[in-house]
């Protein structure tokens, strides 16, 4: 007979295989895209973000491919002391006009590890469109309208933002109003939603190099009903671009008093294009 | 909810008294009398095509030689016509000389 304690054992690890699995796949397509994008890289200059929390309106020009790595981590919650997530997403974005881009999320997916155990999970794959209404410049204001739609495992979610820029010289003010409608679930019966606004100053003093500072408002519509708690974040971030790739990074801090949410978020981004 | 919308509106109010104009001056502000036309074109693909890739820096940032090593660069990095390029030049050199405190 076999012992209770190495049957649990074994199931643990016949658990943990798929998982293994998926992170080798993962691994082995990051690490080709960027091959791929550090052979054949060819422009000078990058389509960079300068800030992580935020979309800016402007579009990457016609015919431009790039790829971007995202990794946000989250922790540090009143809630759950063991709670760690990291999040990962592998993006591929193309300029189809100097006006509208697309991106395809080639797969988001995280790992969490909370008070009642750990695991490694795929989220979803997703589309996202951009299309600018008019671009930042010294005589307007940019706007872009962005739309996107997540599919996943009994997981459904559509994205809108409004995505605004104010750009004096090498001070741009970045606004993102944002609506979320979330379904959960079996037969996704569980739908919520949530509105996020969102503003950043950022001050470039050298072309290639971009400090930041952000508010992130999120206010949760669970059931869309009533607002649920208010959870407002703030921090600096820092970017850098250098011919054909960019990065940027910024840790936010929770300044409001919301025990389900974490407290630290830390967010990189890594683009290159090819 | 309402904080955020008031530090949005803040931060857009102080930032539209910043003058957006000094980036990049009319040709009306420039006070010239010739070549009005092609300037006044130069002025519109430095607005408009360079920011489809960075914001319009303050033209009186750089030196003339230094613009002379920017833009050949920037003209061939944004696809501009060699007629196009004339234009951006002539619209600069013309910002550049009607800068009364010179420039940087």
């Amino acid at each position: 007979m076999i012992p209770p304690t190495i049957l649990a054992n074994e199931n643990q690890s016949q658990l943990n295989i798929p998982f293994q699995r998926n992170l080798s796949m993962f691994r082995i397509i990051t690490f080709s895209l960027l091959c791929v994008a550090l052979f054949s890289s060819t422009k000078v200059e990058a389509s960079s973000r300068k800030i992580p929390w935020l979309y800016e309106p402007r579009t990457m020009p016609a015919g431009h491919v790039e790829y971007e790595q995202w990794v946000t981590l989250k922790t540090n919650k009143e809630s759950d002391s063991k709670y760690t997530e990291v999040r990962f997403r592998h993006e591929i974005e193309w300029g189809v006009t100097d006006r509208f881009q697309m991106a395809v999320y080639v797969a988001d997916w995280r790992y969490k590890k909370t008070s009642s155990g750990e695991r490694t999970s795929f989220r979803d794959v997703a589309l996202e469109g951009i299309y600018q209404l008019q671009a930042p410049n010294p005589d307007q204001l940019g706007v872009a309208l962005y739309g996107e739609i997540k599919y996943g495992s009994e997981f459904l979610e559509l994205e809108a933002k409004i995505l605004l820029e104010a750009e004096f010289d090498q001070v741009n003010v970045i606004y993102n109003f944002t609506l979320e409608a979330e379904w959960e679930g079996q037969d996704l019966q569980e739908d919520k939603g949530k509105i996020i606004n969102s503003i950043a100053l950022t001050y470039q003093p050298k072309p290639s190099f971009t400090l930041g500072l952000q508010a992130i408002l999120e206010t949760p519509i669970p059931d869309w009903e009533d607002f649920g708690d208010e959870v407002l974040s703030i921090g600096p971030s820092v970017s850098w671009q250098s011919g054909s790739w960019w990065c940027c990074v910024s840790p936010i801090f929770q300044v409001t008093n919301v025990d389900s949410a974490p407290d630290l978020q830390v967010r990189f981004l890594f683009g290159i294009d090819f | 909810m309402r904080h955020i919308y008031v530090l949005a509106i803040l931060i857009f109010t102080i930032s539209g008294c910043m003058d957006g104009l000094k980036v990049a001056p009319t040709v009306q502000e420039l006070g010239v009398t010739t070549d009005i036309a092609l300037l006044e074109e130069g002025r519109k693909i430095y607005v408009h095509s360079c920011t489809k890739c960075h914001n319009a820096l303050r033209i009186t940032r750089f030196t003339q030689e230094e613009w002379d090593g920017i833009l050949p660069d920037m003209i061939l990095e944004s696809g501009l016509s060699s007629a196009q390029g004339m234009h951006v030049d002539a619209y600069i050199k013309a910002v550049l000389r009607s800068s009364s405190s010179g420039p940087r």
